[in-house]
């Protein structure tokens, strides 16, 4: 078994036996933190894969909210509005793409940043879709085959089995012709395009998809919640994802995780702690600016120390090895 | 006289002021091994970005009828033309067999398979290997196989033997001399290791200053005083005495 596919059943094993061991509180805590750890999935995806800065997470939360809303409101099926508020982002996420055809690195990121300012203040705060701004979407928790999931536990168990099959579909995904082609863009675009790739479409649907797993994380973040407004859709909250996505690390479904907890989990614990959860934006801003020197945010940095480590033990108890003789040659 | 693979005529490409390729014009037989040398600055690797859509330029590169100018570089690659880089740009932390993986995927028809490709350039056990851990003569034979993969009908490769030992150059040209055979493809070689230029080609061009001063065999080229003044050298090892 290799180590990445050993660390992720530890990793979905904690998931599952966390609410066991935590108080109630921390039940809704960890539901909103496995939302966002959707969102920074769809930074995984966008910046990890296919190598493009992508500013707009909290945008696609609240479109995926806000339509899935409408769409339970007017169907009653809640399932229809993970289905059809997904759609709706991933064609959203496209049209946003093609500012990507043209567009390279921080000038697409600041059109992304663009779109979640235009959707802050043009969309959610005047009363989008006829939600009013003051009160904000609602979502009723669902009833599925039979189960219920009106209660925080219940409501944390359904946001991780979407969790699991959105990194599912995404981990396959890599492992198709467009998820290699991501790669090989995030690498080298010009080796690429040398190559045959057909270098617009895929950044296009790299932004789609994104987009729809960005409303992927919007609809369940709105289903735990109940009722949000638009301060959980503003533009500081983008940065804000993103930034924890990136000090986390953006090449893996762990970075994914551990940037939902730092958002959600993180300023809960330090309060508890009795320390401001003020500082959180500052510990993000430090760790957006080690991950761009550096490895691939928290998890790449252990990752590389892991390996450093592994090395050195496998090179100290290698067999045969001449003793190391000071001040001389050991073969000598 | 077979209709040439690749024709270029008088084709500039400029840079703002600096014109790097002067009204440039040669041909390339299909299955021809045809060289291109010049001083650094000459604009050699200009012109192969030319060819293969990295650059715009004015005048005319026909690929087997077609004009390639205004076609972009993947419609180019689909078209058969594929191409090494004077450094390896290798997709980061993949490996071997993913990068061949992402050459078939974009193939412009059936491609060649992995293992076949690996094995013309004889890197079958790195395969699996991540090709930023491979050395730079891997890394060269790395580009090349991904190009074959893609069984292109012109192959352009840049200074494929910079940064390579003696011994390596050595099984380089054995490589290079193969895939005309083997592949029956043309190819389009720049480097500054006259042996390799001189060795593994059938005709050769001189650039200098963006002009193309010279065109010849490569013994016309080793006696050319004017090759010789412009870019080899008096000091040339191969030089007339």
């Amino acid at each position: 078994m290799n180590g990445r596919l050993l660390g992720g059943i530890v990793l979905l094993g904690a998931l599952i036996v966390a609410p066991q061991l935590t108080s109630p509180f921390w039940d809704f805590v960890l539901a909103t933190a496995v939302a966002y750890m959707i969102a920074a999935l769809s930074i995984n995806v966008l910046l990890g894969q296919a190598g493009m800065i992508g500013l707009f997470p909290a945008a696609f939360l609240g479109l995926g909210g806000y339509f899935a809303a409408v769409i339970a409101r007017e169907t009653g099926s809640w399932l229809l509005a993970l289905g059809g508020a997904t759609l709706v982002c991933l064609v959203v996420g496209a049209l946003v793409g093609l500012a990507g055809t043209r567009l390279r690195g921080m000038a697409f990121g600041i059109v992304t940043l663009a779109f979640a300012l235009a959707m802050e203040t043009f969309a959610f705060r005047h009363g989008f879709l006829g939600i009013d701004p003051a009160f904000g979407a609602t979502l009723d928790r669902p009833t599925l085959l039979g189960i219920d999931f009106l209660g925080d536990v219940a409501v944390y168990y359904l946001a991780l089995a979407i969790a699991v099959l959105t990194w599912a579909a995404v981990a396959l995904h890599e492992r198709t012709r467009p998820g290699r082609t991501w790669r090989a863009l995030r690498d080298d675009e010009v080796a690429a395009m040398s190559l045959g790739a057909r270098v617009g479409r895929y950044r296009i649907w790299a932004a789609a998809v994104s987009g729809a797993v960005g409303g992927v994380a919007g609809v369940v973040f709105l289903t735990v919640q109940g009722q949000t407004n638009v301060e959980s859709y503003t533009t500081v909250a983008s940065l804000l994802v993103f930034a924890a996505a990136m000090t986390a690390g953006t090449r893996s479904v762990a970075g994914a995780v551990l940037a939902g907890l730092l958002v959600v989990a993180l300023p809960e614990l330090l309060t508890e702690l009795g320390i401001s959860g003020e500082i959180v934006p500052l510990l993000f801003a430090f760790g957006v600016i080690t991950s761009l020197k550096g490895h691939d945010g928290i998890v790449g940095g252990v990752r590389h120390g892991a390996a450093v480590l592994g090395e050195r033990l496998r090179r100290a108890g290698a067999p045969g090895r001449p003793p190391a003789v000071e001040g001389g040659a050991a073969d000598a | 006289m077979p209709e040439p693979l690749l024709r270029i005529e008088r084709l500039t490409v400029a840079f703002g002021a600096v014109t790097a390729v002067d009204a440039v014009s040669l041909d390339v037989p299909p299955g021809g091994a045809i060289g291109l040398i010049g001083p650094n600055g000459a604009g050699k690797t200009t012109l192969l970005n030319a060819i293969s859509g990295f650059v715009r330029g004015d005048g005319s590169v026909r690929f087997d009828g077609s004009e390639l100018i205004g076609i972009a570089p993947d419609r180019r690659a689909h078209m058969g033309i594929s191409r090494t880089f004077q450094q390896p740009r290798m997709f980061g932390d993949q490996t071997l067999l993913d990068h061949l993986r992402v050459a078939a995927d974009h193939a412009g028809g059936t491609p060649l398979a992995p293992e076949e490709a690996v094995e013309a350039v004889g890197l079958q056990a790195v395969l699996g290997a991540r090709c930023r851990e491979l050395s730079a003569h891997d890394q060269t034979l790395a580009e090349i196989a991904r190009a074959l993969v893609q069984r292109p009908r012109l192959l352009l490769l840049d200074e494929p033997a910079a940064g390579l030992v003696p011994s390596e150059v050595d099984e380089l040209r054995v490589t290079i001399a193969a895939l005309h055979e083997r592949f029956e493809l043309a190819t389009l070689l720049i480097d500054h290791n006259m042996d390799v230029v001189l060795g593994e080609t059938d005709h050769v061009h001189v650039l200098d200053f963006g002009e193309l001063i010279f065109s010849g065999s490569p013994d016309e080229v080793r006696t050319s005083q004017l090759v010789i003044d412009a870019y080899l050298g008096e000091e040339w090892e191969g030089a007339p005495c």
